[in-house]
């Protein structure tokens, strides 16, 4: 076997503050080497899977179940703790903070103005942002009062703002002073298609990045770097303000869309770290909880949709929920137990096949 | 936007290859499995369809993992 990088480089760096000869080091090489393989390697049959969901569990009976941190007003928050852990666990769609973490290139990464002219430019503006709805169902209206200021604080004129409506309303309105009117009270349209109208005009999209609501800039070591709430990674990377080879998203669905399954991975040991914060847990841990809730090629959730339902056995699926389909599903189609994992042997009452209880003993007669 | 943005440079992404069929054979031989029983990729992964992978193919990936250094790691194309 050969030694990972890093331990290497740690017995590269001790060796050189003894100063040990060439065949000294090739020596303590080789007793790292036997002491892995003899002390730090797990136990043939070793319950990995059961220790890893101990040490993953224990702490989070200890978390507090405090959701929210910030760290100075300025900053997105992210939920973090037992929250978070759930939420990577149960691999949730919508998850309560999504955001992500843009770095940016050249020059805009040493400017703190360039990158907040940045920040401003990628924040999303609906129409209601800039401007206040209203309607009039009798008269068929629909106006529009724009905010000048809002409108002047995102850089947005009054004139392209309502080339946008038109073309989702697709017809002319009238403007006076700062109200826009759309009125059909000449057409034949129905209610139920105005307030439809209206609905829409409310999501109406008029610049910046779909997704992202807001973006601060923050400083991380030597350049500026751009938070987010709300992610859209996909539309982010192709920017080119933006660092495709570091920008985040914190949505691990996103992350495997976007970059795939092996990034997803990653991220979910690296949130899995986040959400446990000071809580020591190995990664090891971790690392195998990520590559089990993304082993079927997509990110699935731990529980009775996931990676429980997907159990070979059926005692161990009805043990854990849904217990009368799982057993008239079985009876049904005449499945089989092996009795080969931890939880249909408990049920039975026989020893549990991993550690001593996988071996089998002979006796050697007459010797 | 001067050269063309892959999803492979990306931090997140592990340096990754296509399998040579003598290669999947030697792999398959060495752990004693079949290709079912490897962990799967989707056809649909953005990292499969930057290779260009087809369904069957079998795809290393090199991790860079804090505890084992260097980790390999393969997936089939499902």
């Amino acid at each position: 076997m050969t030694l990972p990088d890093h331990i290497l480089q740690q017995v590269e760096a001790f060796a050189k503050k003894k100063g040990l000869s060439a065949a000294e080091k090739k020596k303590l090489i080789k007793a790292v080497e036997q002491w892995i393989e003899e002390e730090a390697k797990a136990e043939y049959w070793e319950d990995v899977g059961l220790v890893a969901a101990e040490s993953m569990g224990e702490p989070a009976t200890q978390a507090t179940l405090r959701t929210f941190h910030f760290a100075g007003a300025a900053e997105v928050s992210v939920s973090s703790g037992v929250d978070r852990m759930l939420e990577i666990a149960d691999a949730l769609h919508k998850i309560q903070t999504p955001s992500m973490t843009i770095y940016l290139v050249e020059p805009y990464n040493k400017d703190e103005e360039k990158a907040r002219a940045f920040a401003l430019s990628i924040q999303e503006t609906v129409l209601t942002d800039v401007a206040r709805i209203s309607e009039d169902y009798f008269a068929k209206e629909i106006r529009i009062e724009f905010d000048e200021k809002a409108l002047q604080e995102r850089g947005l004129s009054q004139d392209a703002v309502i080339k946008k409506i038109e073309a989702r309303a697709k017809k002319k309105g009238d403007l006076a002073g700062n109200v826009y009117v759309l009125s059909f009270a000449d057409s034949q349209i129905s209610l139920e298609k105005l307030r439809k109208l209206r609905m829409a005009l409310e999501k109406l999209h008029i610049s910046g990045v779909k997704g992202i609501r807001f973006a601060v800039v923050t400083k991380e070591g030597d350049e500026y770097i751009v938070r987010t709430s709300g992610t859209n990674l996909k539309a982010v990377l192709k920017l080119k303000e933006v660092d495709h080879t570091r920008t985040i998203s914190n949505d691990i669905h996103e992350i495997a869309e976007v970059l795939g399954i092996e990034a997803a991975r990653y991220m979910i040991i690296e949130e899995l770290k986040k959400a446990y914060g000071d809580m020591e847990v190995d990664l090891r841990h971790f690392s195998l909880l990520a590559d089990l809730l993304t082993h079927d090629g997509y990110y699935e959730a731990v529980g009775r949709t996931g990676v429980a339902g997907k159990k070979g056995s059926v005692f161990a699926r009805a043990a854990f929920e849904e217990t009368g389909k799982h057993l008239t599903e079985a009876a049904l189609w005449g499945e089989v137990e092996h009795l080969k994992g931890v939880v249909e042997n408990l049920i039975v009452g026989l020893p549990v096949k991993v550690g001593t209880g996988r071996v089998k003993l002979l006796m050697r007669l007459g010797e | 936007m001067a050269a063309k943005r892959s999803i492979l440079d990306h931090v997140l992404v592990p340096k990754c290859r296509i399998l040579s069929e003598d290669e999947v054979e030697e792999l398959l031989k060495k752990y004693h499995l079949t290709k079912e029983q490897l962990p799967r990729i989707l056809e649909s992964d953005p990292v499969v369809k930057e290779l260009g992978a087809k369904k069957g193919d079998v795809i290393e990936f090199v991790r860079n993992s804090p505890i084992a250094g260097k980790a390999l790691y393969y997936r089939v194309v499902v």
